[in-house]
């Protein structure tokens, strides 16, 4: 059920507010009662009538106490009670930037939040950090008004909301997220931009996907180098945050003392002798900037490999559902699966049948294998470093058809699908997170 | 944890009524403390004593000879083992209730194939799956023991069945003896008796055991203000005076059978000034005939189409078209191992040309959403995405509904249209074993595996092998 908001305007400063019979049955509330009514994160106390002649879509709430609670009038709402607590919402916000003039260069271009809002309803903003006012626990967000022609979303100052979906990364000013996250707490998601590193080593401890995972470690002394080559031949040398496969070498061991060095996206090797190759690793020998990773003998689809991105989002219900898998397939001859350099993504069942054959049981089992895996690590990230909503699962299929995991990404790329031409997949990846940040919101 | 390790379970051959696993292993399960518990297996249960031994593989549990014949485990499956209260649980143990007689599991049923035909815009396509095997495909996302069995050899004074347990290394299904199984999926119709008798030997487990009819589903969510907006004014018919009511109110009536499925006895009626056009399907053949109101043939004629069976008298819809076909939506709604409802997919419907109803069984054909919104009728992709949002979403409210019933469904094919008008209509209920093979009319096989082995998925969480949702703190 939805609700408009209406003033009590010949009671201004009464604190009241009220609901019909109907709407006070539906809360399970029989009488005149004190109890909280909340807007985002600012709540206030509120004296709750029931009123007879109160439309059963309608409330009415004293003017001074809407001026306080910032609710917009233009919009319907929902309600909800927790405890004594009547929560009017939803509030989301989406945390798209860290400074509004470089949010305004692309705000019209977020046509596709705004997708589901009949499934939403009440208060879809943008925040931007330096909108909010941490003292006053109010923002200047960019608001989303249905029906509205002019623009798809308005400059409005609203409060803090009830659930926020982060997309900016503030680790170059880490106090800012700090200030963030002590005034929304648990309501910000997700939470905690881990590394390469962090993950591996909370997954690693899984009896599950412990063997799923490649080894890595983040010493990348020569030593350790040469472990890793007497093991596995080969060994990767991968910055802990870097993306899209920029910044990766390959390194591999040329008879006994030389080593062949290649950087990702660039097709000469360099080829150098233990001396020269520990000069070259200097400026990479520096605790928690690189890691070394195990590679993995991928299947390879004509000279190509292939990766899957799976996506994990939280429902509206808060269960870890893969939303939809793509796969990606690297460059020929490149030793990674970004697509960045004549590489190309396409649905992942369709990429199944391409590396693995037609076979409709396997392409199952196979998608299957993949979407379970990522639910385990977005269940055991989220336990352990939490809360999130929307994990983007990097995996590989080696030649026995054995999942590993590459990679967990906190702030996936939504563009991914669309360059694998799934673009209904691309609208749902960017709009699951809200069903689940609306069930926040009014909780 | 959203995956468990599997166990392999073993004989042990030391003392009676014991339990004994790796010490790491028990710590790792929280069990490392127990000295003396219960097992717990399917419906059965059974004292012991807990040993540790570090010799043990990190992923065996040995069971003393007494234990497994008192509970009946078969030691090929690849067993989940968690805390149950005070007990050691091994499953997960679910049933496959398909058959009446055990004669009908025949060998072809157990491991044969299964041939399917898809007729797309005149094209045939010819599939082969393995049938019974379709449950297994995935058997490491269910783990433990799947049992299939028939009525007839359930035996209540022992509670135990003689059926066929899956053997996951050898993958095929195996003779035996089993206690009933924690939670079971069932396809055939069950009498009183047997359905309280199940309910008071394995508990609330048994899902899709009752099978609602149309008025039972308009009677009971009328009331419900969540989705009372998704009924069109429905009655029960009595007599020409309700279809005359429901014609003058609405400008026609909608006639259905209160029980059945497949939409080939439905009726549409409509007023054509001032008489009423009566069309439905004989021999799959659209066939109309006209009367006036009080014309006594009227009555005559819909008695006759009736056979004495009860229907519901609807308001019209008016639905959707496409090139003069009806259009509407079967939303695949489906519980797994975390007990919540979720969208497994979407089909549209398109009904045979001039045909009331859109059934792919009288006729009708299937498509995605992209396919006939997309490319047929012109839709952005964006309104595409929309209307799939506003299906599920909906799907998803009549789920909770029937929770709120009290019924204990983890499958339903919730069928939707959409009227000229851009609203959502709840058309129909389908809880008796809703048909997956729509899936495989728009050529989708995943999606058809994926519904049969959810299934056992969700049996998975009621045996108490699922896995959390929401976290604690929502």
């Amino acid at each position: 059920m939805r609700y408009r908001v209406d003033t009590l305007a010949d009671d201004p400063g009464s604190g009241r507010i009220e609901l019909s019979p109907r709407t006070a049955k539906l809360l399970r509330l029989s009488r005149t009662r004190v109890l909280s009514l909340a807007f985002g994160l600012r709540q206030e106390e509120v004296l709750l009538e029931v009123m007879p002649d109160v439309p059963d879509n309608r409330l009415r709430v004293d003017p001074k106490l809407l001026d306080y609670l910032l609710v917009d009038l233009r919009l319907e709402y929902e309600l909800a009670r927790v405890g004594n607590t009547l929560i009017l919402g939803p509030t989301i916000g989406l945390l798209l930037s860290e400074y509004e003039e470089r949010l305004l260069e692309v705000l019209e271009e977020k046509y596709w939040y705004p997708l589901i809002y009949e499934q939403l309803g009440g208060a879809l903003y943008i925040i931007t950090h330096d909108l909010i006012d941490f003292e006053q626990g109010t923002v200047q967000g960019y608001l989303h008004v249905p029906g509205m022609r002019e623009a798809l979303w308005t400059r409005t100052r609203l409060p803090l909301p009830r659930a926020m979906i982060r997309r900016i990364d503030l680790a170059l000013r880490p106090y800012k997220w700090t200030q963030i996250k002590r005034v929304m707490g648990e309501r910000v998601f997700n939470n905690y931009f881990f590394n390469k590193l962090e993950y591996w080593e909370w997954l690693r401890d899984d009896p599950v996907l412990g063997s799923h995972l490649p080894e890595t470690t983040e010493d990348v002394s020569k030593s350790s180098i040469d472990r890793f080559l007497e093991r596995y031949g080969k060994v990767y040398l991968k910055p802990h945050s870097a993306s899209g496969g920029l910044g990766i070498h390959l390194i591999e061991r040329v008879g006994s003392h030389r080593y062949r060095v290649r950087k990702n996206y660039e097709e000469k090797d360099i080829e150098l002798d233990s001396p020269g190759f520990e000069r070259f690793l200097r400026p990479f020998v520096r605790v928690g900037r690189h890691v070394l990773q195990q590679p993995v003998a991928t299947q390879l689809h004509d000279g190509r490999h292939v990766c899957y991105r799976v996506i994990e989002q939280r429902d509206d219900e808060g269960t870890w559902r893969c939303t939809g898998f793509v796969g990606l397939f690297g460059g020929r001859g490149m030793f990674t699966s970004n697509f960045r350099d004549h590489g190309f993504g396409i649905g992942g069942e369709q990429a199944l049948r391409k590396q693995f054959g037609d076979d409709d049981v396997l392409v199952f089992r196979l998608s299957e294998q993949l979407k379970r895996m990522g639910r385990q690590v977005a269940h055991i990230v989220d336990k352990l470093s939490g809360p999130y909503v929307n994990l983007g699962i990097d995996m590989v299929l080696d030649r026995d058809r054995k999942v590993w995991v590459l990679e967990v990404n906190k702030r996936q790329n939504y563009f991914i699908p669309l360059n694998a031409n799934e673009p209904l997949l691309f609208y749902e990846a960017i709009c699951t997170p809200l069903k689940y940040a609306k069930k926040v919101s009014m909780a | 944890m959203s995956v468990r390790p599997k166990f392999t379970v073993g004989r042990f051959g030391g003392r009676h009524s014991r339990i004994v696993l790796h010490p790491e292993t028990a710590e790792e399960l929280e069990m490392d403390r127990l000295a003396r518990t219960h097992v717990i297996f399917g419906t059965a249960r059974h004292h012991a004593f807990m040993e540790f031994d570090s010799s043990l593989s990190r992923r065996e549990v040995q069971l003393s000879s007494n234990l497994l014949e008192a509970l009946r485990i078969p030691l090929f499956p690849r067993y989940e083992v968690v805390r149950d209260g005070r007990g050691v649980a091994i499953g997960p143990c679910v049933g496959l209730l398909l058959y009446r007689r055990h004669q009908d599991i025949t060998r072809q049923v157990l491991e044969g194939t299964t041939r399917y035909i898809t007729r797309r815009e005149g094209r045939v396509t010819k599939r082969t799956h393995l049938g019974l095997r379709v449950y297994t495909y995935c058997y490491d996302a269910i783990g433990g023991a799947i049992f299939l069995f028939a009525l007839d050899r359930v035996d209540r004074e022992t509670r135990t069945l003689e059926g066929y347990c899956y053997d996951p290394d050898a993958d095929r299904w195996r003779a035996g003896r089993y206690h009933y199984p924690r939670a079971m999926y069932r396809r055939i119709g069950l009498t009183p008796e047997w359905k309280n008798h199940f309910l008071t030997v394995m508990g609330d487990t048994v899902f899709n055991d009752y099978f609602m009819d149309k008025w039972e589903m308009f009677e009971w969510l009328r009331d419900d203000p969540d989705v009372s907006d998704l009924l069109p004014e429905t009655r029960l018919y009595e007599g020409v005076a309700d279809l005359v009511t429901m014609v003058a109110r609405h400008g026609g009536a909608f006639l259905k059978p209160v029980a059945g499925m497949g939409g080939g006895r439905a009726i549409r009626v409509r007023e054509r000034g001032k008489v009423l056009s009566i069309s439905f399907s004989r021999d799959g053949e659209p066939v109309e005939h006209t009367f006036l109101p009080q014309d006594p043939a009227l009555a005559g004629a819909l008695d006759q189409f009736m056979s004495q069976r009860a229907f519901l008298v609807q308001q019209p819809l008016q639905l959707v078209t496409w090139e003069a076909r009806v259009v509407d939506f079967r939303v695949l709604m489906q519980k797994d191992d975390a007990a919540r409802w979720f969208c497994q997919g979407i089909v549209v419907r398109a009904g045979p040309r001039r045909s009331v109803v859109s059934n792919i069984s009288s006729g009708g054909e299937a498509f995605t959403l992209q396919e006939l919104f997309g490319d047929r009728l012109g839709w952005e992709l964006k309104e595409v995405f929309q209307l799939s949002e506003r299906l599920k979403a909906t799907a998803v409210r009549v789920g909770h509904a029937l929770d709120r019933l009290g019924l204990n469904y983890g499958t339903a094919g919730v069928d939707l249209g959409l009227d000229s008008s851009g609203r959502l209509w709840l058309i129909e209920l389908n809880v008796r074993d809703p048909d997956a093979t729509i899936a495989l009319d728009v050529e989708d096989t995943s999606l058809y595996f994926s519904v049969k082995q959810t299934l056992l998925l969700y049996a998975k969480a009621l045996a108490g092998f699922g896995v959390p949702s929401t976290p604690a703190r929502w």
